[in-house]
């Protein structure tokens, strides 16, 4: 069965701070801290670019486990902000790794659902091929379309990339998992004339409205209970959607994670960068993943380790 | 449940104490406006007081929205919010979207 062996990320060293910009934004330090609860939002080197960006999450992967490339299948990249249209970015990311040429490599076109569809792309392609080595990449810097004016949208996401190793041979193993689209609201999140414009209120009321009764429905099809859950990773899209998931949902906050306060909404690089720290922690065997956004989109999962 | 903006008549994620009637008094409205993260400060707003102007930022009324619209089972228009500013604006709107209904 594929699952989750390892994962490497890359988040830049650049940050631009709200808290500096808490004056042209109209803002103040405790709705920075305590309601958007992000301070600073990680931006990629201008000369950086999307495929570099998951190229150095493999890296970061190398530096932790020796990874035999000639060994690796299937190449998936999530991004809706790719190097460019033609090629695909996960052919150049297939070039810069020097992967074998009987390797699959294909872009995926979502956002903040992204990691949590991809897991389950990366995983029945796998299996329905027979394959046992593939890599899961994030890497979307929203940097490239972001309007520095926009107090709605700079205030929130930052750039980073991730991979994720998949083997035989995992760590966590996915369970069932749920889908959706409400592609009638797909006007609350689009890029125009080259920039990000979001409805937060819409997007808002989408998460409150949607992620919770999603969850209901995970937990029947994996029969599972609630309370059986250890951790929490909510897609990071703020710190004040999580608290008010957490409100409706009934959770124990001490089991929810979040941890984007000094890098930002880093689109669907936002899940696997928290799960990288539980991989090598042996008591959350049961953790719960939901992403949430562009789209309108969503998927969730309950991942379960086997050590 | 169709779109973000279609209320779905699913129960609320909490309970306001409000008469049968559906009558709508700034009590209620405090209440609703307590479940948002300003918490128990709504409960000592006069029905005339700036909600801005007392803290309410800008992410306590989207979920202030969300809360009358489920509640109520009314749509808060995006072109509306802009003209509601106390709780006394509050009470005749969601008032003449009942009557309305």
């Amino acid at each position: 069965m594929i699952g989750i062996t390892d994962i490497g990320t890359y988040i830049p060293k650049g940050r631009i701070s709200n808290l500096a910009r808490k004056e042209k934004f109209n803002s103040n330090d405790d709705f920075i801290f305590h309601k958007v609860g992000i301070t600073n939002v990680a931006v990629k080197d201008p000369g950086e670019d999307t495929s570099d960006m998951a190229v150095k999450a493999f890296h970061k992967l190398e530096n932790k486990r020796k990874i035999d490339k000639s060994l690796i299948q299937v190449v998936i990249l999530i991004t809706q902000n790719p190097d460019s249209n033609i090629p695909h970015s996960s052919a150049i990311i297939h070039d810069r790794l020097s992967l074998p040429e009987s390797c699959a490599c294909f872009d995926v076109s979502l956002g903040c659902s992204g990691y949590v569809y991809g897991l389950s792309i990366a995983k029945s392609f796998m299996e329905d091929n027979g394959f046992s080595r593939g890599l899961l990449f994030t890497s979307d810097p929203y940097s490239k379309i972001i309007d520095p004016e926009d107090k709605n949208t700079s205030m929130l996401f930052g750039d980073a990339a991730t991979v994720t190793y998949l083997t035989d041979k995992p760590v966590y193993i996915p369970g069932k998992f749920t889908f959706g689209t409400l592609g009638k609201d797909s006007e609350m999140l689009v890029c125009e004339d080259g920039k990000l414009k979001m409805n937060s209120r819409g997007v808002f009321n989408f998460a409150a409205r949607y992620v919770p009764p999603d969850f209901d429905m995970i937990l029947e099809k994996n029969h599972c209970d609630k309370e059986n859950i250890d951790k929490f990773i909510f897609h990071q899209g703020s710190k004040y959607i999580i608290d008010t998931l957490i409100k409706r949902m009934g959770l124990d906050s001490e089991k929810v994670v979040f941890d984007a306060t000094e890098y930002g909404n880093t689109v669907s690089s936002s899940i696997p960068i928290i799960l990288e720290k539980e991989m090598n922690n042996k008591s959350n065997k049961c953790i719960y993943i939901c992403g949430f956004g562009v789209g309108l989109s969503w998927s969730s999962n309950i991942l379960y380790r086997t050590d | 449940m169709d779109s973000v903006w279609d209320f779905p008549g699913q129960a609320t994620f909490y309970t306001v104490q409000t008469n049968t009637t559906m009558e709508v008094t700034i009590n209620d409205l405090k209440e609703i406006l307590a479940n948002t993260s300003f918490g128990n400060n709504a409960k000592l707003l006069d029905g005339n007081d700036s909600l801005r102007e007392e803290g309410v930022d800008s992410l306590d009324l989207l979920d202030f929205y969300l809360n009358i619209e489920e509640h109520y089972n009314i749509k808060v228009n995006d072109e509306d919010v802009a003209g509601l500013l106390t709780l006394n604006d509050y009470q005749k709107y969601v008032s003449d979207k009942l009557t309305e209904a």
